[in-house]
C-alpha cells in the first residue's frame, strides 16, 4: 500500500482506523527493530513502539506530503529513543556527557531476547562503546541500508558529517575486534 | 653598463615625471656611508649561509616520494575530526573508502543480523496492543476534556462568585461612606449651631416626657448648667405655665 494512500485514507474520519490499522502493519517492525536496537532491551522497546505510534497516531493529520512517511516515522522513534536514553542515563546517574551506550552492555548480556552469537555480541558491544550520533548512524546504514540523504532526512545533519561519523564508527568498530580477537 | 650610463638612463626616466628632481642626490632618502660598497659582499655571504645550512641536513630515504601521501592522510584524518566536530562537509578518499566497504561487506557476510529476539507471536499482538493503546489515550483525553470543562465551569462560577462579592461588598462600602459622610456632615452642621441656640430650640420645641429631650439634657447638662443663671425664677415659672 502507498504511503499517500494510507494518509488520504488517514484524513477521512470514516477510514482513519484502517489507514493506521495499514501504517501499522507497513512499518510496525521496521520501527521495533531500529528502536530496540538503540534501547537494546525488549520491555523498553515495547513501551517506546507504543508511545511512538500513539505520537503518530495524534500528528499524522500534521504530517506534509513533502517529506516521506518512513523518514518521518524514524524520526520520531529516533527522538523518542534519545530521550528515553537520556532519562535513563540520569536515573543511573551517569553524566549526559558521557557519549557512549556501555551503560546497556549489562542489560545486553543479561536480556533474556538476545540469542546472538559471539560475532553479533562482539558487534554489538562494540557499538555500545560509539557515541550516540555515531552508533545511529551505522545501524541505520548497516542493518536498515539507509541512504545517507535519508539519514539526514531522518537526523538533521548533513550527508558529510554523516560520512564522518560512519567512517569513524566503522574505524572504531574495526579497532575493537582487532583489539578483542 | 657603466655607473654613469644607468645614472643617465634614471635621470631619463625620471625626466617624463612631473614635480621629480632629476638629480637623485636631491631625494630625502639617504644610506649609511659606504653602503653600497659593502652590499655585493653582504649578499654573497647569506647566499653562503643558505647553502651551508641546505647541505648541513639529511633526509629519511624516500622522504619526499611519502611526503605527500602522509599529508593527505592527515589532512584526511583533521578533516573527519572537524566534520565531527562542526558538521561540515567532507569527502572519503577513494582508498579509505575501499577499504570501509571491505571491511563491512566481510563484516556483514559474518554478522547480517544483530542478533535480537522478540518474544513469540510479538508482532501479531503489536499491532492490537498499538490500538488498544492509543484507545485508552483517546479515552482519557476525552475524560480529561470533560473534567477541564467542568473545571472551567466551576472556575467561571467562582469568577461570578468573586464579581458578586465585590460587587456587594462596593455597595456595602459605598453605603457606609456615604452615611458616615451623612453623618460628618450633620456633625459639621452642629457644630456650626451654638449650643444656647440648641437648647432654646429644645425649649421650646419638645414635649415634655421626650426621650430625645432627655438625652440633649443630660448631653448639654453643662450648658444648661451655665445658662440657668441667665434665667430669672419668674421666666422658668412662665415657660412652665405655658408649657403644661
Amino acid at each position: 500500500m502507498e504511503d499517500s494512500i494510507i494518509i488520504e485514507k488517514f484524513s477521512n474520519e470514516k477510514t482513519r482506523d484502517e489507514a493506521f490499522n495499514l501504517l501499522l502493519k507497513k512499518y510496525q517492525q521496521r520501527i521495533y527493530w531500529h528502536v530496540r536496537r538503540l534501547v537494546v532491551d525488549h520491555d523498553d522497546a515495547d513501551d517506546l513502539i507504543q508511545d511512538i505510534f500513539v505520537k503518530v497516531w495524534k500528528n499524522l493529520s500534521n504530517f506534509r506530503a513533502d517529506a516521506q512517511l518512513y523518514t518521518w516515522l524514524y524520526r520520531i522513534a529516533t527522538n523518542e529513543c534519545i530521550t528515553f536514553l537520556n532519562k535513563k542515563k540520569q536515573y543511573q546517574n551517569i553524566s549526559l556527557d558521557d557519549d557512549s551506550a556501555s551503560y546497556l552492555a549489562e542489560t545486553l548480556t543479561t536480556s533474556s531476547y538476545f540469542n546472538g552469537n559471539q560475532a553479533q555480541l562482539k558487534l554489538q558491544q562494540a557499538l555500545l562503546t560509539l557515541p550516540e550520533k555515531q552508533r545511529l548512524v551505522f545501524n541505520m546504514k548497516y542493518f536498515d541500508d539507509l541512504k545517507y540523504e535519508e539519514i539526514s532526512d531522518i537526523l538533521g545533519t548533513s550527508v558529510g558529517a554523516l560520512k564522518a561519523s560512519y567512517h569513524l564508527a566503522v574505524k572504531k568498530i574495526e579497532h575493537f575486534f582487532n583489539d578483542h580477537d | 653598463m657603466s655607473t654613469k650610463d644607468n645614472r643617465s638612463n634614471h635621470n631619463d626616466d625620471l625626466k617624463g615625471i612631473q614635480g621629480i628632481s632629476i638629480n637623485p642626490m636631491d631625494t630625502p632618502f639617504i644610506v649609511p656611508e659606504n653602503y653600497f660598497d659593502f652590499l655585493p659582499a653582504k649578499i654573497q655571504r647569506r647566499i653562503k649561509v643558505i647553502e651551508d645550512t641546505t647541505s648541513s641536513f639529511t633526509l629519511p630515504e624516500g622522504y619526499f616520494d611519502s611526503l605527500s601521501e602522509r599529508i593527505e592522510a592527515k589532512i584526511e584524518e583533521s578533516e573527519f575530526e572537524n566534520a565531527e566536530e562542526q558538521n561540515n562537509d567532507l569527502a572519503v578518499d577513494d582508498y579509505s573508502f575501499i577499504k570501509e566497504i571491505s571491511f563491512i561487506s566481510e563484516l556483514k557476510s559474518k554478522i547480517p543480523a544483530a542478533g535480537f529476539e522478540t518474544p513469540p507471536s510479538y508482532f501479531e499482538n503489536l499491532t492490537k496492543k498499538i490500538e488498544e493503546s492509543i484507545k485508552e489515550q483517546v479515552s482519557e483525553e476525552s475524560v480529561v476534556s470533560i473534567h477541564l470543562q467542568k473545571e472551567r465551569k466551576v472556575k467561571r462560577l467562582t469568577w461570578i462568585g468573586y464579581a458578586a462579592a465585590a460587587c456587594i461588598a462596593f455597595s456595602i462600602g459605598a453605603y457606609a461612606f456615604f452615611q458616615l459622610n451623612s453623618v460628618n456632615n450633620f456633625q459639621k452642621k452642629l457644630h456650626n449651631i451654638s449650643e444656647n441656640e440648641i437648647v432654646s430650640y429644645l425649649e421650646y420645641y419638645t414635649e415634655p416626657g421626650d426621650v430625645t429631650n432627655n438625652i440633649l439634657e443630660t448631653e448639654f447638662e453643662g450648658a444648661v448648667q451655665t445658662n440657668k443663671a441667665k434665667f430669672s425664677e419668674e421666666d422658668i415659672e412662665a415657660y412652665l405655665d405655658y408649657s403644661i
